[in-house]
């Protein structure tokens, strides 16, 4: 667990903690009281937390309130509530809760709480002393029926382990339970000594899913440590228990200072066999309980021990597992041991084991292919490590990982802030498939993480929203909360309560001038694709106008499909926004009848009558036509204005002629009165 | 090129012919009514000066001056006509120098009519077109008003027609 305590800010986390002390009971779907003063931290799992709750009934409950660089297993969480079987604590309730000690949203899960006291309250949790007889006639076959009932629901547990065993309310231990397992990624709270030892060896977020062998390894870790009087790993590291259960076998190290019962050091050997192959099953258990022999397995896994030992950075190696695993401490090192070929010589003459020296040869033209040269001692040491210890994490510049635990992972660093070059390299390098192609697995697991890392590789090459390093993580974690700045405050799952939190956030002071980043895109690219696809060229489009009618279609289409009720504060804040989009109409009387149509709309809370103001093409072409037109009678009246002005200043006779025809008319017409009245005065005198 | 040089020779043959014609047809009318032509020949000699001193493309001075001259000069013609239209009375009748004044009077009326007149209507013109000028000035105002900066084309547009500055800015 050190490494936890490395990567994630305890103290924060205890200081938000206690600073509710004093504070009321939070209610939970209305009905639940979580009291966040009544820690119960014997239920915590690392930096995930459990309080004391009340169902609706006054039944007691535990609450274990996650937290979101931590994922949860939301995938199990339909799986787990199926399950049937009273050893396991009943799921309640889960969902977001507002955590009002430290003002956030948190995904909590609330149990049923007849777990009783930890079996080892008393006692130190490594060596418990307990009598075989009674630890195999209740808490193992209690464990053992949990395990079934939760096999055939497809669930597998990977929290087994002494300090999430307990009594069930009865000392004697009749009605031992184990604790919950979905509040927190498979095998982050579980100790490296409960471990297999490639999972050991993992961050405990890196550790990728539990497999059942995982389990059944943890089964009889726990049974050992229950039984036992002697602490064979006392003061140990967690890389000096990994070391050392390479170097003894688990079983060896575990049971050394101890006698154990025939038939229980059968059941031990069975169960903390190192070779995932030949540990036992549970249906090897049933056999076993019947009392008949377990039939012997192949095994697949042999720790390699070679005749002489080499030397790598003043310190000497006989097994090339352990070897594998400490390259990763001094990378440069390696590009000597390496060059100057040490390594071989020690594989060719003191292993002489051919598999290892293929896979040596193949890691050196692994780390060869590297685009950048600029951590090529990192990658060599990443590649011999795979070599070395097939199976075992990959080491790559402070990652300890599997590739399926990437995304747990990922998500955690980025709540950290911290740097995540080492995992777009990781990415962007062929060192997951590398190692995939020589950790022994098989057929699709083999093919689908290949295909996941490739995929991520691809959202790598584009650097517009909604693909790089964040579509990854949630691609590759797509339980984990948006994890958007934007939305530290609130624990956003979908498109639904991302519209939430921004009705929410419209009512702050402090509220950001954009609605989506980068996060927050590809947030809903993975959880709610088709409800931002169609958008996201506006919404990517370099043109403010284009991500203001993205983000307003957006949210409109939100709304309409998950049929929310009016949200007034984002339609205020929205519209608050939407300058730019009325300024796309030329003609300002339009702009002034939408603006005013806008302040109408702007607290009514829905977003499809506000899309209906900017979202007609007749209106637009109309506007657009009309401009021309105006265009052009601009152009016009210009040329006259300047021809015109032009005469008047420079034309002399300018009227002359007119004036020269109006005197011809006018001359004409008197002439033809003259005439007449002549005519008619002579002709009337006679 | 040939055929053109035919036709146009054609028409250049065409037009003196018809032009002949006419002074012949003329010469013939003014022979056959000698003492209107000499009646009209003296009388109206002040329209004749007209056309010589008018430099105007539409000419507009003969015919402004030509009217008024030929009124003066009708009642002597009508005269004329009542007396026989002889040649001897035609004689008499442009002789008298009273008949001459006021036949040219009415000349001096079409030169006054063509001053006032054209120099009322230029200026009233000139007039109007300051008056259409600050018309169209506010006519752009209001195209400005009601379209934006932009509609003076003096800005740099994108292809839906707003200015490409502004939408850097937003």
């Amino acid at each position: 667990m050190t490494d936890v305590k490395e990567t994630v800010d305890v103290e924060e986390v205890e200081a938000k903690a206690s600073s509710g002390k004093n504070s009321a009971a939070v209610m939970f779907k209305g009905e639940i009281s979580i009291f966040p003063s009544k820690r119960l931290d014997y239920l915590d799992r690392g930096i995930v937390r459990a309080y004391a709750a009340l169902t609706k009934g006054n039944d007691p409950a535990f609450a274990v309130v996650c937290e979101k660089a931590i994922v949860p297993q939301l995938d199990m969480v339909t799986r787990y509530a199926g399950v049937s079987s009273v050893v396991i604590p009943k799921l309640i309730a889960s969902g977001v809760v507002e955590w009002t000690p430290d003002h956030t949203e948190k995904y909590a899960f609330v149990f049923e709480n007849i777990l009783g006291n930890p079996i080892w309250k008393n006692g130190n949790p490594n060596a418990l002393g307990m009598k075989p007889d009674i630890v195999l006639a209740t808490v193992f076959r209690n464990i053992v029926t949990a395990l079934e009932a939760m096999s055939d629901k497809g669930v597998n547990h990977g929290g087994i382990r002494v300090t999430n065993i307990f009594d069930g309310g009865k000392t004697t231990m009749e009605n031992a339970m184990i604790g919950e397992c979905i509040s927190t990624p498979p095998g982050y709270a579980q100790p490296a000594l409960y471990e297999s030892l490639q999972r050991a060896a993992a961050h405990p977020l890196g550790k990728g899913p539990v497999e059942a062998a995982d389990d059944m390894y943890a089964l009889g870790v726990a049974l050992t440590l229950m039984i036992r009087h002697h602490d064979t790993t006392e003061g140990m590291s967690d890389e000096e228990i990994v070391t050392q259960k390479i170097e003894q076998g688990t079983f060896n190290l575990l049971t050394a200072k101890d006698r154990f019962p025939g038939p229980v050091l059968e059941l031990l050997r069975g169960l903390l066999n190192d070779d995932p192959a030949m540990r036992w099953t549970l249906e090897d258990l049933s056999i076993w309980f019947e009392g008949r022999r377990v039939s012997a397995k192949q095994g697949v896994i042999a720790l390699l021990k070679a005749s002489r030992p080499v030397d790598f950075s003043k310190k000497k190696y006989l097994r090339p597992i352990i070897l594998g695993l400490n390259f990763h401490k001094d990378p440069a090192s390696v590009i000597e041991f390496v060059e100057k070929g040490e390594l071989f010589l020690w594989l060719n003459r003191s292993l002489q084991n051919k598999e290892t020296e293929g896979r040596y040869e193949l890691a050196i033209e692994e780390a060869k292919k590297a685009d950048k040269q600029s951590f090529l001692a990192e990658r060599l040491a990443a590649c011999m490590g795979v070599a070395m210890a097939p199976g075992y994490p990959l080491f790559y510049r402070g990652l300890k990982i599997v590739p399926a635990g990437l995304g747990a992972l990922l998500v955690e660093a980025i709540h950290s802030h911290r740097d995540l070059t080492p995992f777009v390299d990781f990415i962007q390098s062929g060192l997951a498939t590398f190692w995939i192609t020589h950790a022994g697995i098989l057929g699709r697991t083999s093919e689908d993480m290949i295909t996941r890392i490739e995929n991520c590789r691809m959202f790598m090459k584009q650097n517009m929203p909604g693909y790089g390093i964040e579509r990854c993580i949630y691609y590759l974690s797509p339980s984990s909360a948006c994890l958007s700045e934007k939305l530290a405050a609130y624990h956003v799952r979908s498109a639904e309560d991302y519209l939430h939190a921004l009705e929410k956030i419209s009512k702050t002071r402090n509220r950001p001038d954009s609605f989506l980043d980068r996060h927050i895109i590809a947030f809903l690219l993975v959880s709610d694709k088709n409800i931002i696809e169609p958008y996201l060229p506006d919404i990517n489009a370099a043109e403010n106008f284009r991500q203001k009618m993205g983000v307003l279609k957006l949210f409109t289409a939100i709304q309409r499909r998950d049929k929310m009720a009016p949200m007034p504060g984002l339609t205020e804040w929205v519209v608050g926004q939407l300058g730019v989009l009325v300024d796309r109409h030329h003609d300002r009387e339009l702009r002034k009848k939408i603006k005013a149509q806008l302040e109408k709309f702007k607290d009514k809370g829905s977003f499809e009558p506000i899309l209906a103001l900017f979202d007609s093409f007749e209106v637009l072409q109309h506007d657009m036509r009309a401009f021309n037109a105006a265009l052009h009678q601009f152009q016009m009246l210009r040329k006259e204005y300047f021809a015109l002005e032009f005469e008047l200043e420079n034309n002399k006779q300018f009227g002359v002629g007119a004036g020269r025809q109006t005197a011809a008319l006018v001359s004409a017409g008197i002439a033809a009165l003259v005439v007449m009245v002549y005519l008619f005065f002579n002709l009337a005198m006679g | 090129m040939a055929k053109a040089k035919t036709k146009k020779k054609s028409s250049a043959q065409g037009g003196s012919f018809k032009g002949r014609i006419l002074v012949v047809s003329m010469l013939l009318t003014s022979i056959v009514a000698l003492p209107t032509t000499v009646l009209l020949f003296i009388g109206m000699l002040p329209t004749m000066a007209a056309r010589l001193g008018d430099n105007s493309k539409q000419k507009t001075r003969v015919l402004t001056v030509g009217f008024m001259n030929f009124a003066a000069c009708f009642p002597f013609w009508y005269k004329l006509m009542q007396g026989g239209h002889k040649f001897d009375v035609a004689l008499d009748l442009v002789m008298d120098p009273i008949h001459i004044i006021i036949m040219y009077s009415g000349a001096l009326i079409g030169w006054a009519i063509e001053w006032g007149l054209s120099g009322i209507v230029s200026s009233m013109m000139v007039q109007k077109g300051y008056k259409r000028l600050e018309t169209i000035k506010e006519l752009q105002s209001e195209l400005i008003a009601k379209w934006g900066p932009e509609v003076t084309g003096d800005l740099p547009l994108d292809r839906f027609g707003f200015p490409i500055e502004n939408e850097k800015e937003s």
